[in-house]
């Protein structure tokens, strides 16, 4: 089993497409980190300043929220930034100030989806190449059980993400080292989401809650592509199925409030493929929370593998 | 030992409701014999080694490789086999060599660097070895498939068509190292479409068309017999001539075609010296006297439907 690891990592690496696609990975980190280091490195503040900027700002914030003439939506978006300010100066952070560990949190998942692309693209073409081109009936004719070929390929597929997510982190880290001031990794931080809930906790929690649900999230969509592939013998149509599902990620803040109410909608795949929600919510619908999630996950991911592990132990290799 | 190196039982293979594309076959492979396999397009050749070899499940049948039902011990059947299924296919970005350590590493013994080398010594890929396989020619993959094949030694050898995109020296290499590896114990089973090299190559052949096993024999059952009628064509210095010869002799000799200077006739082996000396006596030179040595050929045509339609 070993040995049928090692193969498929080697077969790997001697195409060129996993190369480019580490490169690929680094290079957009280093755009990325360009476009956030020119734009918001601007507006760092001195550490003297900043709490007093602050408190300016909650002053005129309340002002909004006196006058007559502002509008509901105004007067919200007032309150919101009092709250904010307030945690900020209780907790003793300085929000414009600019650190390794702040830019990392604001920077890592940036180019994170080109992440689940390219294993998506990897993961559907691993076992489906190999059909189309014919290579299989060489595999299949050792003495081995099909599924531990299936197995190796799909830890191969696994390993591969890992080292994209590996690459991204250290190349983050890394610049963040070079560009801004060094951080504990205890420092507090506070995170905020559109609707402006907030969490407050530290660098490293942050940090790495985001690294990993979005690792788990990643694994999911690998999952789909590999079992499609397979079951379908389709690299092309596991991938669009791949790049679907990113795309109704970023479409499921919509459906999760239009459909929330049905008692359907927490069991479809979709509301759960943004893991990274929970990194500031509880619940991303009512009543779901991050175990719920992981265990609806875990039962599709169950029964995508499972399929394909059947029907490739049992289909007929005649091509 | 067991009795047989390979055992194939009643092996049967139905695609969608009705259509057996390998119907009730059953043939033995003895140790250390070359068993060809022998049929028109589409007899159902490759769908039997299929079946041998796992890569298609079989509807009926049994598989035996040295005594080892395929149902029962999959893995130590495979160990025991080496097979070529149709075009061979490699990794397309890696060199032959690479290719071939991937097969190694999959193999149940250890495969030495030496071996390796052996076995690319064997197929004579020595200086190609090191390229990319999509710079090989056909050729040069038939031959690496050779060399996956027999890597790891296995006792009973399985090539569907391995002379397909060979040149003659690649075909008469692949015979004379099926037979060094034949004498030393190696059983093989060789599918083909082509008789001649059946005949050149093989112990005993069986017939198939449309799924089934229509005969089996050996090969020396099959070659020229003394009394028997063959095909032989003299060329001649006039084919008017030689014609009118032949109609006015009492041989009763059948001319069976008569074209570019030379007539073909049905004739028996021993009439030959004869039939030379009339000609000679009639003043009619004779350049050329061909046996066309198609016994078998003959043989597969008449037990086959393409025969059947071409007498026709
Ligand atoms: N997957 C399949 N679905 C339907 N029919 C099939 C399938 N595989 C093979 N056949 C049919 O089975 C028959 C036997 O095919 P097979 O490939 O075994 O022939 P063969 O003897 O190897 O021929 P050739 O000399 O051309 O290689 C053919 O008529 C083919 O059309
Ligand atoms: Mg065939």
């Amino acid at each position: 089993m070993l040995s049928l690891l090692k193969n498929e990592w080697i077969k790997l690496w001697t195409k060129k497409q996993p190369w480019i696609f580490v490169g690929l990975i680094i290079v957009f980190t280093l755009l990325f980190t360009l476009m956030y280091y020119s734009f918001e490195a601007n507006t760092a503040l001195d550490s003297d300043e900043w709490q007093m900027q602050l408190e300016q700002e909650i002053e005129q914030e309340r002002e909004i929220l006196q006058s007559e003439d502002a509008s509901e939506w105004e007067k919200d978006f007032a309150e919101m930034i009092i709250e904010e300010n307030t945690a900020y100066l209780e907790g003793g952070i300085n929000p414009r100030q600019f650190n390794n560990l702040i830019y990392m949190n604001d920077t890592l998942l940036g180019v994170a989806s080109f992440i689940t692309l390219f294993s998506v693209i990897v993961a559907s073409s691993i076992v489906s190449s190999e059909m189309n081109t014919g290579t299989i009936k060489q595999l299949v004719i050792r003495p081995y059980e099909r599924w531990q070929f299936l197995v190796s390929k799909f830890i191969t597929v696994v390993l591969f993400s890992i080292v994209l997510i590996v690459t991204l982190f250290v190349t983050n880290y890394i610049l963040g080292l070079i560009l801004f001031d060094t951080a504990s990794w205890n420092t507090a931080m506070i995170e905020r989401s559109f609707e402006g809930a907030m969490v407050e906790t530290t660098a490293a929690n942050l940090i790495f809650s985001k690294i990993g649900l979005y690792t788990l999230n990643m694994l999911v969509f690998v999952v789909i592509s590999f079992s499609l592939s397979t079951l379908f013998r389709s690299q092309a149509l596991a991938v669009g199925v791949g790049i679907f599902a990113l795309f109704a990620t970023t479409m499921s803040q919509a459906l999760n409030f239009l459909l929330a109410d049905t008692a359907w909608y927490k069991f479809v795949i979709i509301p759960h493929l943004s893991l990274t929600e929970y990194v500031v919510h509880d619940t991303i619908i009512e009543g779901v929370t991050l175990p719920f999630s992981l265990a609806v996950l875990a039962v599709y991911v169950i029964i995508l593998l499972g399929l394909a592990t059947v029907y490739f132990q049992k289909k007929d290799i005649a091509y | 030992m067991t009795e047989y190196a390979l055992e194939v039982k009643g092996l049967t293979k139905t695609i969608g409701k009705n259509k057996r594309i390998v119907n009730d076959a059953s043939f033995q492979v003895q140790h250390g014999e070359i068993f060809g396999l022998l049929g028109p397009n589409g007899a159902g050749k490759t769908s039997t080694i299929r079946m041998i070899v796992g890569l298609i499940r079989k509807t009926e049948g049994k598989v035996i490789i040295n005594g080892k039902d395929l149902d029962e011990a999959g893995q130590l059947c495979k160990t025991d086999i080496g097979a070529i299924i149709e075009n061979p296919s490699f990794y397309d970005h890696m060199s032959g060599y690479k290719n071939l350590q991937q097969y190694a590493r999959m193999a149940r013994t250890n495969i030495t660097d030496e071996r390796l080398r052996e076995v690319v010594d064997l197929v004579k890929l020595n200086n190609a070895i090191h390229d990319k396989v999509k710079t090989y020619s056909l050729g040069m993959k038939q031959r690496l498939g050779v060399a996956q094949a027999i890597l790891h030694k296995p006792s009973v050898l399985i090539l569907d068509e391995p002379t397909n995109g060979l040149d003659p020296q690649g075909i008469r290499d692949l015979r004379d190292y099926l037979k060094i590896l034949t004498e030393q114990g190696i059983s093989s089973l060789v599918s083909s479409h082509l008789l001649s090299e059946m005949q050149l190559m093989c112990d005993r052949v069986a017939i198939m068309e449309h799924g089934k096993i229509i005969d089996i024999s050996h090969i020396s059952e099959l070659n020229i017999q003394r009394d028997e009628v063959n095909l032989v064509s003299f060329t001649v210095s006039s084919l008017e001539k030689a014609k009118e010869v032949l109609a006015n002799s009492t041989s009763g000799i059948e001319i069976v075609e008569a074209e570019n200077e030379s007539v073909t006739l049905s004739m028996s082996y021993e009439n030959i010296p004869k039939i030379n000396q009339l000609f000679v006596k009639n003043d009619i030179d004779v350049f050329a006297i061909e046996s066309a040595k198609t016994s078998l050929e003959d043989r597969f045509l008449q037990l086959t439907a393409v025969g059947k339609k071409a007498e026709e």
